[in-house]
């Protein structure tokens, strides 16, 4: 038979996959536009529910980096956002930095702290990883609000007002980080690195017997994980116009990234972007009818999605055949 | 090739010591898995571990790989102290291990499980892994998860993955059971070829007797974590010892 040495196909289907490759071109594209036309012909309020919905993909995808990758649940993600938004924004209001250049020094730091953690942290297995984690991010909130730190934090009070940028500009950052973070998943995930840090996942001892040293690699996806955390953070702290410990260091930025990867399909590449945009306008809608009882249903909702599929939805899209398994997906 | 031919070949190349294994102790809690053992692999030879369930086998293996820290004794690798280095650092220095129940990636293609392995020349990047593929008929299935081969797919899948990083050692671990007998014959080929040609080293921990008579150089016998008899295939199976760990007295 006349296949193609690379891809294993056969001309004829070869055609099948191209047309569908034009569609999603013609697709990609299309929502691309919409996007970046989106501030200028849509709603303030449409507009504000797509930014919201970057800053969670950069969420997602930065812990998906990590713990979809590695399999090591990390409880305590918000840390990074705290930590690299309080960064950016004494950097902006004490030393007059121009913010883009704040948001990247604040990514960098939590990645800084992420490195120091990490050579402690994730020597440890599964679950102390998890609960350590979790103690860590409440420690360092009381850290922030303590008074040994305010004369730099300023204690529980925070920061109460950033001088505002405008949102048009604020919506095509979270777009670019957001991008970026989808596309540096993607690298990562189709790399040998990314192959090692999922050996990781399946079975660690193993992925030691065969020459990986899982300790550096789970680091360097744990820094990875908190830049894009923290850089995101950046821009999120810029929308709300203050911080205060409190809010930044909030565990519900942990939590909500966490739901969406595992909805989504944790170690994919879009699986967190589906999460994040399912529970984005889920949570928009619940919180919109149902103010009283919103936590409750997106917990019942939670409960049923992670039973029912515990993949996620690209993992069980590809189980029924309906997806190619291919990692690029 | 039979047995006589097979040890006149091995006097000629006159193979050194690959691994030397000296005073191992190790204990978990009250019981002494493996007991001031000592055993040593000739370079280029297939090594026969045999022994009743319990006897210290796997232990030892991980002992050798640094999964399990030795209450005391040194393992020696090509002359230099590997005793306590952390197990990807033993595979670095060339020594590859497969373990008794199949630890492949389940839920990574074949072709991933390839591309975990270390040590990937730069530029070759595709090459080796698909010349691997190819030799164990694996090829058609190198986009399926792992998961879902056949046992003994995973288990030639669990050879190849160790092959990546070109070990000069390879310590397999029951590897030829629970498979079918066109598989373990291909299975005892690859390490005939990699043993033969290329001279690599291998310990074999097997239950299966035909294999070990048919095919190991040297073959060392364990009881209760002690070495009870080393030699020649025909002088282990008329060891008094030997016979009575198996069959009782």
């Amino acid at each position: 038979m006349n296949m193609n040495k690379t891809t294993g196909i056969t001309p004829a289907e070869g055609i099948g996959v191209i047309r569908k490759k034009v569609w999603l071109y013609v697709i990609g594209i299309l929502v691309l536009g919409l996007l970046v036309a989106l501030p200028h012909i849509a709603s303030a309020y449409a507009a504000t529910v797509i930014f919201i919905l970057f800053v969670y993909v950069g969420y997602a995808e930065g812990w998906n980096i990590m713990s979809g990758l590695t399999g090591y649940v990390n409880f305590g993600y918000s840390l990074f956002a705290g930590i690299a938004g309080y960064t950016s924004v004494i950097l902006i209001i004490d030393y007059g930095l121009w913010w883009p250049i704040a948001w990247v020094i604040g990514g960098i730091s939590a990645s800084i702290v992420a490195f120091m953690l990490g050579m402690v942290m994730l020597r440890l297995r599964g679950s102390y990883f998890a609960i350590g984690m979790l103690a860590l991010l409440l420690g360092i909130q009381l850290l922030y609000t303590s008074k040994y730190l305010s004369p730099i934090t300023r204690g529980g009070y925070g920061f109460p007002f950033i001088e505002p940028m405008s949102f048009t500009a604020m919506y095509y950052s979270a777009f670019v980080i957001a991008l970026v973070s989808i596309f540096t998943t993607y690298k990562i995930i189709t790399s040998r690195f990314g192959a090692r840090l999922l050996a990781i996942r399946e079975d660690e001892e193993a992925a030691e017997s065969v020459g990986i040293n899982a300790t550096a690699n789970k680091i360097t996806a744990f820094c990875i994980s908190a830049f894009f955390g923290g850089l995101m953070a950046g821009v999120h702290v810029a929308f709300q116009n203050y911080i205060e410990p409190h809010s930044a260091f909030n565990i519900h930025w942990t939590i909500v990234p966490i739901v969406m990867v595992l909805l989504g399909g944790p170690g994919s590449v879009w699986g967190p972007v589906i999460g994040a945009v399912i529970l984005t306008f889920v949570e928009e809608f619940l919180w919109s009818y149902f103010t009283q009882a919103y936590m409750m249903i997106y917990g019942v909702v939670m409960v049923l999605l992670v039973l029912l599929m515990p993949g996620g939805i690209i993992e069980w899209l590809k189980s029924r055949g309906t997806l190619p398994k291919v990692r690029t997906i | 090739m039979d047995s006589r031919e097979r040890n006149d070949r091995i006097t000629q190349k006159g193979g050194g010591s690959s691994l030397e294994v000296r005073n191992i102790t190790k204990t978990f809690g009250s019981l002494t898995a493996v007991d001031e053992l000592s055993i040593n692999v000739e370079e280029g030879r297939i090594t026969g571990l045999i022994g009743p369930n319990g006897a210290g086998k796997t232990t030892l293996f991980n002992v050798i790989t640094g999964v399990l820290r030795p209450d005391s004794g040194k393992v020696f690798f090509r002359g230099k102290d590997i005793t306590h280095l952390k197990p990807y650092q033993i595979a670095r220095k060339g020594i590859g291990r497969t373990w008794q129940i199949i630890r492949i990636f389940q839920k990574m293609t074949v072709m991933e499980n390839l591309l975990t392995a270390a040590n990937l020349k730069e530029g070759g990047e595709e090459k080796k892994p698909m010349d691997l593929l190819d030799y164990f008929g694996l090829i058609d299935d190198k986009d399926n998860y792992a998961g879902e081969l056949s046992v003994g797919q995973q288990k030639i899948l669990s050879i190849a993955r160790i092959l990546m990083f070109d070990p000069e050692l390879m310590l397999l671990d029951e590897i030829a059971a629970g498979v079918n007998p066109t598989e373990q014959l291909k299975i005892l080929d690859v390490i005939h070829e990699l043993c033969d040609q290329r001279g690599k080293t291998f310990l074999i921990i097997e239950h299966d007797m035909d294999v070990i008579m048919g095919h190991c150089d040297k073959v060392i016998c364990m009881n209760f974590g002690e070495k009870i008899a080393e030699g020649s295939v025909k002088e282990v199976q008329e060891n008094e010892k030997v016979i009575e760990a198996y069959f009782g007295s």
